[in-house]
C-alpha cells in the first residue's frame, strides 16, 4: 500500500484560473503587436529590452524640450503663465535635455542631427506654439481602453482640446533623418476625428465620459488579415559592419 | 448608489460568492487610518478591489457622502502582477456597475495610481517633472553594483588598510567562504560591491540618520563619507537607484510641489489624494512608511494598510515587518492619533484549506512562546476554516522514510499514486515546497530524481543558478566566440585576473550547441570573418543588438517557446542593455570618455560599453580593451550574482508538471497538494538581522523607531513565519517531508517541542 491510498478518489475538484489580461501601450506596443504577436510577447511581457539605437536621441530630445516648452506657458520656470517660449529659451533647454541625455549614453547619429533637432523645435514654437499651448489640457496623459481579451493603455503626449470641444492628441515622433518638414516628418498630429487611412499610429478617439475610448481599428485589420500569426524575428543577416554585411 | 446598491450588483442574491460580515465592515469603513490583519485565504484582494469600487461609486449614503476621485485613490501592490490582478478585478466589476448604471462609466478608472510603489514614485515624480528627477536613468542592481564598482573610492582605488579596517566592522556580512576578517588582504571587488550596495540601500530603506552615523566616529562615520560620496556620484551622473528612487519620493512630499501634489491644488486634474489603500504592508520598510503616512497627511488620514505579519518574508529585502506589527504606533508617531483609534479589522475566515489544515497552520504560529512576547504579532483572533471539504482522509499528514533517498522515492509513488487514481486532476496540483530548490542531493535533487523516475515531468524553475542554465551559457558563449573566437584572450596568462574561472565551462557550452546547429556556427564564423576583413573598425551592431541576432539562430528560437528559459533570455538582454548603456570611464582621469567632433572639438557625446571596434592587433577579435571590460565587468558579475533570488512572478505553473518551488515563490499561491520538505532546518541569524540591530541606534525619526527583539529570536520569528507561509498553501492535503531523524527530534518546522507535530499529523 502507497501513500496515495489515504485520499479519495475525485477529492480535488477542478478549478479554472484566469490569468490579467494583457496590457497593450497606445502607440509603440500597438505597433509591435500590429508586427508580430510573439515579438510583442518577448518585448511587453517577458523582461525582453529592445536594442537602444542611436536614433533614440531625436525622439527624446523632442520630447523633452516641447514638454518644457508646454510647462514654460503654464507659468514654470519663474515664467508668467501664458508666456510663449522665445527661440533662446529652446536653446536653453536643448542644451539642458543634450547634456541629460549624453549621461545616459544617448547621443545624436551627428552634429547636424543635432542641428536639426534644434532647428525642427524653434520652428513648431513658432508655428504652432501660440496656437497649440493654450489649448492643452494636459501633457503626458493617460488613456486607458478596456477590451475583452486586453486592456489598452498608454501616454499621449498632449491632450489638447479643439475648437469644437473635441479632444486632440497629438503625438510627438521624432526620427534620426528629419525633414525640415516638419509637419510630415517630425511631429505627427492625429486628430480627434476624421484621420485618414494608412498610418498605422493613427486611430479613431472618440471621448465617452471620462475614458477615452480607441475605436480598434488597427486590432479590426489584424484580425481580417490574421498579421498577427506569421513569423517575425529579428534577421541574422543584419549587418554587423556599415557597408559590409555579414 | 448606495453601497448596499453596489453590493447588490457586484455579488447578486443567490450567488455562491458574497462578502462576510468581516468583509462587509473593512468596505464600510468609514474614515480615518484602517488596519486589516487578514489571514491566508481570506480574500483580501477581493476586499481591497470592492472598497476601491464603493470609493468610486458610492454617494449619500451614511459610509460615504461623496465620491471620490479616482485620481485621488493610491493603492499600492507589492509586485507588478499583484498590481495587473487589482487592476482586472476592478475593470472586471467596474463593468458590472456600468451595466447597471451607464450613466456612471463616465469615472475614468484609469485615472486611479495604482502600482508598486517604486512604480508610482517614478511616474509621480516625472508626471510632476520633480526638479531631483529630472532626465534621471533609474538603475536595476546590475547597473548599481557596476555603478559602485566603477566609480566609488573604497572599491576602485585600492587600499588594503583602508579596505580591512572598514570590512572588520561588518565582520557577519561575510560568509568564510568569502572572506574573514582575521585576513591581511582585503575581501575581492565584486563582493566588497554587492556588500558595500548592501549597506548604502539599507541606510535608506531603514531610514538611518546619516547625522548621527557620521557623529559616532569609527567606521561609522566612513560609511557615512562612503554614502555622501555615493550620493554625489549619482547627483553627477544622473543616476538614481531603486532605494534612493524612495528618499527622493519623500523628499518630493516635502516640498511646495509634492504638497500640491498631495493636497490638490484646486482643479480638477489635480484634486489631491484622499485615500492610501496598501496591500501586502507586511513586507513594507520604513522610509515605505514614513512615504505612506506623508501620503496620508490631509485629514482625516484615510490610510488602510492590508496584509498579514505572519506571512512577512522579506526582511532580506529590507521589509521590516514590524511596520505592520506596529501601526497603531506609527498612527500616533506621525499622525498624532491615539492607537485605541485606529480602525482594525481583523479577516480571518479562511476560504482555501481543509479544516484540519487551517487548524494545524494557526496552531503552528501560535505554539512558539517567542511569538507569543509582545510586538511579535499583530493582535488579531484565531483562523476559522469556511472551506467546506466533507470527504474524511488525513488532510495533514508526514510522510518518512530512513534515509532521504526513501523518502524521495515514497514521495513520487504518493504523487505518482494520486495522479493515478485520479485523486488530483493533473501533475500540477501537487506542489512540493522546499528552502532550496538547487538540485543538489540535500535539496530537491533526490526529490526529481524519483519524480523523473516515476515518468513525471518536473517544473522547477530554480535548480540550478542563472548563470548555471544552459540558455544564459550558450548566449554568453555565443557572445563570447564572436568576439574572441579563439579564446585568445581568455587564455592569455596576462590577463587571468579579469577571466572568471567559469568561462571554460560558458565556451564549452556554446561548442555542443554549435556542433548541433549549423546556422549558429555558421554565424559566428561569418561574424568572425568580417571583423577580419574590417580591423580596426567601430561595429555597426552594438552588443545588444548581436545579442539579439543570436537569439534569433537555433537554439534558442526554439528555446523561447519554453516560458521559463524565455524569461532567463529576458533577463540576460536586461543585462545586457544595462551594460551597454554604461559610459566607459577614461582610466587616468576616471571621468566618462567623450566622442568629439574632429574639426569643432565639440563633445558630441559619450563612449557608452555597449559600442565596439574590431582588433586592429589580433585580427578578427574585439578591441582587447573592450574584451576585458567585458570578461571582468558583467561576465564576472553575471557569474557571480544571485540572480535566481528574483521573483519569476510571470511564470504560471505549467498544467502536465510537477511544479518544485521555493517557499519564498509559493508566496500568493496555493496547491491543492502541497509537500513540504527540509523539516530539519534551524534559524541563522543572517547579516540583515545584525544589520538592523546596528542601525536601529540611529533613527533619522527617533519619534517612530520599533522595539528590535534580539537577533537570534528575529532569526527564529523569521522562519516560523517561512513554514506558516509554506503549510498554509495546502488547500485539499498538507504533507510534511521527512526522514525517521527529522522527525525524532526538534527543529523549528516542526514546531516548538520535539513530539508537537506527532501529536498534530497522521503518518502515511
Amino acid at each position: 500500500m502507497t501513500a496515495w491510498t489515504n485520499f479519495p478518489k475525485n477529492l480535488v475538484q477542478p478549478e479554472t484560473h484566469t490569468a490579467p489580461r494583457p496590457r497593450f501601450s497606445l502607440t509603440s506596443d500597438i505597433i509591435s503587436f500590429r508586427k508580430c504577436r510573439r515579438q510583442y510577447g518577448y518585448f511587453g511581457q517577458d523582461g525582453f529590452v529592445a536594442a537602444q539605437a542611436v536614433q533614440i536621441f531625436f525622439g527624446q530630445i523632442i520630447h523633452q524640450v516641447l514638454d518644457r516648452c508646454h510647462r514654460h506657458y503654464s507659468g514654470f520656470f519663474g515664467h508668467p503663465k501664458g508666456t510663449l517660449p522665445t527661440d533662446a529659451n529652446i536653446e536653453q533647454y536643448f542644451d539642458e535635455v543634450e547634456q541629460a541625455l549624453r549621461a545616459h549614453g544617448v547621443r545624436p547619429a551627428s552634429p547636424v542631427v543635432a542641428t536639426q533637432a534644434k532647428q525642427v523645435l524653434k520652428t513648431f514654437n513658432s508655428l504652432e506654439g501660440p496656437t497649440l499651448y493654450p489649448r492643452v489640457i494636459d501633457t503626458e496623459y493617460r488613456l486607458e481602453s478596456e477590451r475583452a481579451n486586453f486592456v489598452l493603455r498608454g501616454v499621449v503626449d498632449v491632450l489638447a482640446s479643439d475648437d469644437s470641444g473635441y479632444p486632440e492628441i497629438w503625438d510627438y515622433k521624432g526620427t534620426d533623418m528629419p525633414s525640415p518638414d516638419y509637419s510630415r516628418r517630425v511631429v505627427l498630429r492625429a486628430r480627434a476625428r476624421g484621420l485618414s487611412e494608412g498610418d498605422e499610429k493613427r486611430g479613431e478617439f472618440e471621448r465617452e465620459g471620462g475614458q477615452i475610448v480607441t475605436r480598434a481599428r488597427f486590432f479590426d485589420r489584424l484580425a481580417a488579415t490574421g498579421e498577427e500569426s506569421l513569423p517575425c524575428r529579428a534577421r541574422a543577416d543584419h549587418r554587423l559592419f556599415a557597408g559590409g554585411e555579414v | 448608489m448606495y453601497i448596499q446598491e453596489l453590493l447588490e450588483i457586484l455579488f447578486p442574491t443567490g450567488l455562491p460568492k458574497q462578502l462576510t460580515s468581516d468583509q462587509g465592515k473593512v468596505v464600510r469603513h468609514p474614515t480615518g487610518p484602517a488596519w486589516i490583519l487578514a489571514g491566508p485565504g481570506s480574500g483580501k484582494t477581493e476586499v481591497l478591489a470592492v472598497l476601491v469600487l464603493r470609493l468610486l461609486y458610492v454617494e449619500n449614503d451614511p459610509v460615504q457622502q461623496i465620491r471620490v476621485p479616482p485620481e485621488s485613490i493610491v493603492v499600492t501592490t507589492f509586485t507588478d502582477k499583484a498590481a495587473r490582478n487589482l487592476a482586472d478585478r476592478i475593470s472586471q466589476y467596474r463593468a458590472k456597475v456600468v451595466t447597471a448604471h451607464p450613466e456612471l462609466a463616465s469615472i475614468d478608472v484609469s485615472k486611479l495610481r495604482l502600482g508598486t510603489l517604486h512604480g508610482l514614485c517614478n511616474d509621480l515624480l516625472q508626471e510632476f517633472r520633480a526638479p531631483n528627477y529630472q532626465n534621471v536613468r533609474l538603475m536595476d542592481g546590475f547597473e548599481q553594483d557596476l555603478f559602485v564598482h566603477e566609480h566609488m573610492s573604497l572599491i576602485k582605488q585600492p587600499n588594503p588598510p583602508v579596505e580591512i579596517a572598514f570590512w572588520r566592522a561588518f565582520p557577519w556580512m561575510w560568509s568564510p567562504r568569502e572572506w574573514k576578517p582575521t585576513y591581511s588582504n582585503p575581501p575581492n571587488r565584486w563582493n566588497s560591491t554587492h556588500k558595500l550596495v548592501t549597506l548604502l540601500n539599507r541606510l535608506v530603506e531603514d531610514r538611518v540618520s546619516i547625522p548621527n552615523l557620521f557623529a559616532a566616529g569609527g567606521q561609522l562615520k566612513v560609511l557615512a563619507d562612503l554614502y555622501d560620496e555615493y550620493l554625489k556620484h549619482l547627483d553627477t551622473n544622473f543616476r538614481c537607484d531603486f532605494s534612493q528612487l524612495q528618499a527622493r519620493f519623500l523628499n518630493f512630499l516635502q516640498t511646495r510641489l509634492g504638497e500640491s501634489f498631495r493636497d490638490g491644488d484646486g482643479t480638477a486634474i489635480n484634486p489631491g489624494i484622499e485615500w492610501v489603500l496598501v496591500d501586502e504592508y507586511q513586507d513594507t520598510n520604513p522610509v515605505q512608511e514614513e512615504i505612506y503616512f506623508e501620503l496620508a497627511k490631509r485629514s482625516p488620514h484615510n490610510l488602510v494598510v492590508v496584509g498579514d505579519d505572519d506571512q512577512a518574508m522579506y526582511r532580506f529585502r529590507g521589509g521590516s515587518v514590524e511596520c505592520m506589527v506596529t501601526f497603531d504606533d506609527a498612527c500616533r508617531a506621525f499622525l498624532g492619533i491615539p492607537k485605541a483609534s485606529v480602525a482594525r479589522y481583523p479577516l480571518v475566515d479562511n476560504f482555501r484549506s481543509h479544516l484540519d489544515i487551517v487548524t494545524f497552520f494557526d496552531d503552528y504560529i501560535r505554539a512558539f512562546p517567542v511569538m507569543l512576547k509582545p510586538g511579535s504579532r499583530a493582535p488579531k483572533p484565531p483562523i476559522r476554516a469556511r472551506k467546506n471539504i466533507p470527504q474524511v482522509y488525513p488532510a495533514v499528514a508526514r510522510l518518512s522514510g530512513q534515509k532521504l533517498d526513501d523518502l524521495a522515492i515514497a514521495f513520487a509513488e504518493m504523487v505518482r499514486g494520486l495522479i493515478d487514481n485520479n485523486v488530483v486532476n493533473d501533475p500540477s496540483e501537487c506542489c512540493l515546497l522546499l528552502k532550496s530548490t538547487r538540485e543538489s542531493p540535500h535539496n530537491a535533487g533526490k526529490y526529481v530524481g524519483a519524480l523523473m523516475k516515476q515518468g513525471l515531468k518536473v517544473y522547477n524553475p530554480r535548480n540550478k543558478s542563472f548563470a548555471e542554465q544552459e540558455e544564459v551559457q550558450g548566449l554568453l558563449g555565443a557572445l563570447l566566440a564572436v568576439m574572441d573566437p579563439d579564446r585568445r584572450y581568455a587564455t592569455d596568462p596576462s590577463n587571468r585576473n579579469s577571466i572568471p574561472p567559469d568561462e571554460p565551462e560558458i565556451r564549452s557550452t556554446f561548442d555542443r550547441l554549435a556542433a548541433a546547429n549549423v546556422e549558429l556556427a555558421n554565424y559566428v564564423s561569418r561574424a568572425t570573418a568580417a571583423l577580419r576583413s574590417k580591423p580596426g573598425q567601430p561595429l555597426d551592431a552594438n552588443l545588444q543588438e548581436l545579442a539579439y541576432y543570436l537569439i534569433s539562430l537555433e537554439p534558442f528560437n526554439t528555446w523561447q517557446q519554453d516560458p521559463v528559459r524565455r524569461v532567463r533570455l529576458g533577463k540576460l538582454t536586461d543585462l545586457l542593455e544595462a551594460y551597454s548603456a554604461m559610459p566607459v570611464l577614461d582610466l587616468t582621469t576616471g571621468q566618462p570618455r567623450t566622442i568629439k567632433d574632429k574639426k569643432t572639438g565639440k563633445v558630441l557625446g559619450l563612449v557608452s560599453r555597449g559600442f565596439m571596434r574590431s582588433s586592429n592587433h589580433n585580427p578578427g577579435e574585439v578591441q582587447g580593451t573592450w574584451l576585458g571590460g567585458f570578461y571582468y565587468l558583467f561576465l564576472g558579475y553575471v557569474l557571480n550574482a544571485g540572480f535566481d533570488d528574483e521573483e519569476d512572478d510571470d511564470v504560471i505553473v505549467p498544467t502536465g508538471m510537477v511544479p518544485v518551488m521555493t517557499m519564498h515563490q509559493s508566496k500568493g499561491l496555493e496547491f491543492p497538494f502541497v509537500f513540504v520538505g527540509h523539516m530539519g532546518e534551524n534559524p541563522v541569524i543572517s547579516a540583515t538581522h545584525q544589520l538592523e540591530t546596528l542601525f536601529s541606534g540611529y533613527p533619522a525619526n527617533p519619534a517612530r523607531t520599533f522595539p528590535r527583539a534580539p537577533a537570534s529570536e528575529r532569526a527564529e520569528m523569521d522562519m516560523i513565519r517561512q513554514y506558516y507561509v509554506a503549510y498554509s498553501r495546502a488547500k485539499y492535503a498538507l504533507v510534511l517531508l521527512g526522514t525517521n531523524t527529522h522527525f525524532a527530534k526538534f527543529a523549528v518546522p516542526l514546531g516548538p517541542t520535539r513530539n508537537w507535530v506527532r501529536h498534530r499529523t497522521n503518518e502515511i
